[in-house]
């Protein structure tokens, strides 16, 4: 398998809705108004179905006050997935 | 329900209300005035298309943004080309069917009414406008369904 398979079987999840509730329980509107977007993005990306432009992916990691990685992780898929 | 789809919607059923609208006054035409069929289409769909094209670009204005609140962002510009791509190739596609069409049907070496351009163009308007309209409403309806 080469490196360009490997990469097709990577997906993007997030933690952000945990790092809203650990964040004072901030509101679905609060962070989308922090980060500049609408409150359906954040709903979109909480449930796994927006992938966020790397700007914006920085925005929400700022607005948590944690490193990029902390809220996006590109994990592989497992085949039971 | 974000700008968007209200927009979308509303695109929606002033195509409807317009179809509705032209074949009603078509078949009055028909059965009240007793003009053939051509001619009572085009009369009959005269008004209906320019007051549906009207509605259609003055809808941005009747469903302002509301001050103050982020109501367009990356992903809604992303949804909006998707709209667009879709909407320019499904048109297309329909001229060129409709073209190949009657070229087949006609003869490639025949010409055909005037009239018959201006419904081959509001046919291909119409198809453009709606597949828009459901591909926003498609998109949004599955990436976020608790908006």
């Amino acid at each position: 398998m080469d490196a360009r398979q490997n990469m097709d079987k990577c997906e993007l999840k997030n933690n952000i809705r945990r790092l809203r509730f650990e964040k004072g329980e901030m509101t679905q509107q609060q962070l989308a108004d922090i980060a500049g977007v609408t409150r359906q993005t954040i709903i979109a990306m909480e449930q796994g179905k927006y992938a966020p432009s790397l700007p914006l992916a920085f925005r929400i990691a700022r607005a948590f006050g944690v490193p990029l990685e902390s809220v996006f992780q590109y994990e592989p898929v497992h085949p039971s997935q | 329900m974000n700008r968007q789809q209200k927009i979308a919607w509303f695109q929606l059923a002033v195509i409807a209300m317009a179809a509705i609208a032209s074949a009603a006054i078509s078949e009055i035409y028909v059965y009240k005035d007793g003009l053939n069929f051509s001619k009572a289409w085009w009369f009959g769909t005269v008004w209906p298309v320019i007051l549906g094209i009207i509605l259609m670009t003055s809808a941005p204005l009747l469903f302002r943004k509301k001050k103050g609140q982020v109501d367009f962002d990356e992903r809604d510009l992303t949804i909006d080309r998707w709209a667009a791509r879709i909407s320019y190739g499904m048109s297309y596609a329909f001229l060129f069917i409709i073209c190949m069409a009657i070229g087949t049907t006609s003869g490639f070496d025949r010409l055909i009414p005037t009239y018959w351009l201006a419904r081959i163009a509001l046919g291909g308007f119409i198809i453009m406008i709606a597949a828009q309209a459901l591909t926003i409403l498609l998109c949004y309806g599955r990436q976020a369904k608790h908006g």
